[in-house]
């Protein structure tokens, strides 16, 4: 197959070098079949060592390597080079600090996804002679979308909501934490409640729903976030109990 | 992102590329907020109107003389082309609320149609309760 040389402008940050980030153009041969993250992979072997950007699994599950491709926020191991004209310019996650070139910190995410407790809860667990928990196809149905998610923060980049509310716990979080509120086996309403309902909770949203645009797992967290509010106003009212552990 | 802080020296958090105007996807979204001012115009508006109420004929005369200005019927037809922008873009992304739901999969789902019909009337009532009791009706 025959390459075709393309430009990258490429944003790079070495907090050892630079005060501030700066693009840097790269012409990179690439084959008809490659993906965004090959060209950046190419880079990095072939012309500039001292690239750094994160990857694993190369096919959409793992969500390490999402960046900004021509603004927007995409899986560059899902985003091939001939679907783009002229110059393609990478950037790291928007409303995330930048470590280093590509590579952003997700510290903060990681704390906002924990903070809605993303697992099952129970007042009292089962013994494992007592058998599995049992859950029918349409119990499955009304949060199998949710739990799609791969933790890319890709919609966390798309939020404007985040660019002027950091502290906002953002749409993954909810979406996860509305996930397991609708999971038949989980009893920890009340625990994810202060979370997803407090000052920075699903309040905070005001409706941009760039978070389900870009999502590449097709979850829906706008949808996530915006039945949360309704299910939170009707437990805040007494109208929906709170389910508790405690 | 917020202050957890990390030991590791960053660069500043970007903004969303384009934000707030480069995009016709932020621009939608800030026009959707801007919607808020003009509302909030539209409200001080009838306050004035129920001021003038309250302040017998003369006043209420003066007040519909001014709504008939050029500036003050632009403003109006701002106000009204806000507020129908604002209620379509609510209800694009409000249909995504189908049911309440919490834990197990409840009884009957609540109604998402005859739940935002009770509180649009409910918003209805208490509004006007307001304006008469700001305007000295009651
Ligand atoms: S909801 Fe979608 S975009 Fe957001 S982190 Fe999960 S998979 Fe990524
Ligand atoms: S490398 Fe795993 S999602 Fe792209």
């Amino acid at each position: 197959m025959e390459t075709q040389t393309r430009k990258f402008e490429i944003l790079r940050y070495r907090p050892e070098e630079q005060s501030e980030p700066e693009f840097r153009s790269y012409e990179v041969p690439c084959m008809p079949d490659w993906v965004v993250l090959d060209a950046l992979n190419a880079i990095k072997d072939d012309i500039d060592p001292t690239l750094s950007h994160r990857w694993s699994c190369r096919m959409g599950v793992c969500g390490s390597c999402g960046m900004l491709v021509n603004g927007r926020p995409v899986l560059t191991c899902a985003a091939f080079v001939r679907d783009y004209e002229g110059t393609i310019r990478v950037e790291p996650l928007s409303n995330f600090p930048i470590v280093r070139d590509l590579v952003v910190e997700l510290d903060d995410f990681v704390h906002k996804i924990q903070s809605v407790k993303p697992w099952i809860v129970r007042k009292l667990e089962k013994d494992v002679e007592q058998g599995e928990y049992r859950q029918s196809p349409a119990q499955l149905e009304e949060f199998k979308q949710f739990s799609m998610c791969i933790n890319c923060a890709l919609c966390y980049a798309a939020c404007p909501v985040l660019a002027s509310e950091p502290d906002f716990v953002g749409p993954a979080a909810i979406a996860l934490g509305h996930r397991y509120n609708l999971d038949s086996r989980d009893e920890g309403n009340a625990e994810r409640y202060d979370a997803m309902h407090g000052h920075n909770g699903v309040w905070s949203c005001s409706y941009a729903n760039e978070c389900s645009q870009v999502c590449p797992k097709h979850v829906d967290p706008a949808m996530a976030v915006n039945q949360a509010k309704l299910t939170g106003a009707l437990q805040w009212t007494g109208i929906l109990p709170k389910k508790s552990m405690t | 992102m917020s202050e957890n802080a990390s030991p590791t020296p960053v660069a500043p958090a970007r903004p969303p590329s384009g934000f707030p105007l480069a995009h016709a996807r932020y621009r939608n979204y800030v026009l959707f907020a801007l919607t808020s001012v003009f509302m909030f115009v539209g409200g001080v508006g009838l306050l004035l109107g129920v001021r003038a109420l309250g302040q017998g004929p003369e006043a209420w005369a003066q007040y519909l003389d001014a709504l008939g200005h050029p500036a003050v019927l632009a403003l109006s037809l701002a106000v009204f082309g806000f507020s129908v922008y604002f209620t379509l873009r609510w209800m694009w992304i409000g249909r995504k609320i189908m049911v309440g739901r919490v834990g197990p999969v409840p009884g009957p789902p609540i109604p998402m149609a005859g739940l935002g019909l009770g509180g649009i009337a409910l918003c209805f009532a208490t509004g006007i309760g307001v304006l008469l009791l700001l305007g000295g009706v009651l």
